[in-house]
C-alpha cells in the first residue's frame, strides 16, 4: 500500500476590481494559465505562462469562450 | 519571455559548504540578536523575542513555483519564511509575514527535494524570501547548504539587515532582490513602524551592489509618488546608475492598509503615468 501523500498546496491571491481589472499576488503557473485563457490578449500574463490549462479547467469556462490549444 | 535571464555565477560552486560552515556563527548570533537593524539584542533561545517576535526555529508558509516576479528570474521556486522585522500596513501577506508561527516548521531536506522537483518542472531559479528571511539566518543557511548548487539563488529582502547579517550572507546568492519601499523616514515610520529607514536601506543597497547582481523593487503606493518614488528614483540614479529597477504599480489595499486614508484604493492611472515620467526623468533602467 502506498503511503498517503499530503496534497500539494498552491496559493495565488486575486483581487478583482469593479472595472474588471485583476490584481494577482503569488502567481503560480497554473493560475497564470487560467488568467491567460480568460484574456488571451493580455500580454502581461501571456509572458508569464509556462503551462497550459487542462481539459478539466476548460470545462468550467462558459460555452463559446475563446480557448487556446492546450495539447502539449 | 525575455531572452535575458539570470546566470549562475562562480559563487554557486561551493556555496553549500560555505553556508554549512556559517551555521554555528548564525545560531550563536541569536543569543544577542542583531540580525536586522532593529538590533533588539534579545536571546531568541530563551523565549524572549524582539520586534519580529521570532524564536530560534523558522517556519515556512509557502514553497511553490511562481511566475509573478521579474521575467529574467521566473519561473522561480519561491520559499517564504514566516515572520518579518517590518510592519508595513499594506503588506499583502501580512497574516503570514508578520506571524513567525505561521506555516510549517522548516524541513530543509524536504525543501531540497521539492526544489529539485521544481527545477525539473521548469523553475530556473530558487528564491528565498519572507516575511523577511534575514531574521531566520541560521535556518536559511541550513536551507542553502542542501539546495541544488546548479540553479541561481535569489535573496529577496526588505534591505533592513545589519552588517552582521550581511557578513553571514556574503558570497551565497547570485542575485539580491531588494525592496526599496519608502523615499523618506517619515513615511517609513508611519506606515511600517521603522526608524532610520533611509540610511539602513541605502547602506544595504550599496553593499548588495558590490556583492553581485542587484535588482531593486519599488511598489508605487497611492499618494506616495512624490514623497516616496521620486526620492527613491533620484537616489538610485545618483548612487546606483544603471541598476535594474522594477517599478510596480499593482498596489492593492490589503491587510491593514485601511488604517491609512491614502492607502484605501489602488494606484490611479494618473499616478502610474506620473511614476513612469519620473522613471524617464531619471533615466532608470526599468525591468518587468
Amino acid at each position: 500500500m502506498k503511503p498517503k501523500q499530503d496534497p500539494v498546496e498552491l496559493m495565488s491571491e486575486l483581487l478583482v476590481m469593479p472595472d474588471g481589472q485583476i490584481y494577482v499576488h503569488n502567481l503560480t503557473p497554473e493560475m497564470a494559465a487560467v488568467l491567460s485563457e480568460l484574456n488571451p490578449e493580455d500580454k502581461t500574463i501571456a509572458r508569464r505562462v509556462i503551462t497550459h490549462v487542462n481539459k478539466d479547467v476548460k470545462k468550467l469556462l462558459p460555452p463559446g469562450w475563446h480557448t487556446k490549444d492546450s495539447s502539449s | 519571455m525575455t531572452a535575458e535571464c539570470l546566470t549562475i555565477s562562480s559563487r554557486s560552486a561551493g556555496r553549500a559548504r560555505l553556508a554549512r560552515e556559517r551555521i554555528p556563527a548564525a545560531r550563536e548570533a541569536l543569543r544577542n540578536c542583531r540580525l536586522c537593524a532593529h538590533a533588539c539584542g534579545v536571546n531568541r533561545f530563551e523565549g524572549t523575542t524582539g520586534i519580529c517576535r521570532a524564536g530560534a526555529e523558522a517556519r515556512v508558509f509557502s514553497a511553490q513555483i511562481e511566475v509573478s516576479d521579474e521575467l529574467e528570474i521566473i519561473p522561480t521556486f519561491a520559499v517564504a519564511f514566516s515572520g518579518c522585522d517590518l510592519r508595513c500596513a499594506f503588506c499583502i501577506t501580512g497574516a503570514e509575514s508578520w506571524n513567525p508561527s505561521a506555516g510549517k516548521p522548516l524541513n530543509e531536506q524536504q525543501l531540497s527535494i521539492d526544489a529539485s522537483i521544481a527545477v525539473r518542472k521548469g523553475a530556473r531559479s530558487i528564491m528565498i524570501l519572507g516575511g523577511e528571511p534575514t531574521i531566520h539566518l541560521p535556518s536559511v543557511l541550513r536551507c542553502v547548504s542542501v539546495l541544488p548548487e546548479d540553479v541561481p539563488l535569489i535573496w529577496k529582502t526588505n534591505g533592513h539587515a545589519s552588517k552582521e547579517a550581511r557578513e553571514l550572507l556574503a558570497g551565497l546568492f547570485d542575485l539580491w532582490l531588494v525592496d526599496y519601499k519608502f523615499g523618506n523616514d517619515g513615511c517609513a515610520l508611519r506606515l511600517a513602524h521603522v526608524s532610520d529607514y533611509t540610511r539602513v536601506v541605502r547602506e544595504n543597497l550599496l553593499w548588495a551592489a558590490n556583492e553581485g547582481a542587484l535588482l531593486v523593487r519599488h511598489l508605487i503606493m497611492p499618494g506616495h509618488v512624490d514623497c516616496c518614488w521620486r526620492p527613491v528614483a533620484q537616489w538610485l540614479a545618483s548612487e546606483l546608475p544603471g541598476v535594474k529597477v522594477n517599478m510596480r504599480t499593482g498596489f492593492w489595499p490589503g491587510w491593514q492598509a485601511g488604517r491609512h486614508a491614502e492607502l484605501q484604493s489602488c494606484v490611479t492611472s494618473d499616478e502610474a503615468k506620473q511614476a513612469k515620467m519620473i522613471s524617464a526623468e531619471y533615466d532608470l533602467n526599468l525591468v518587468e
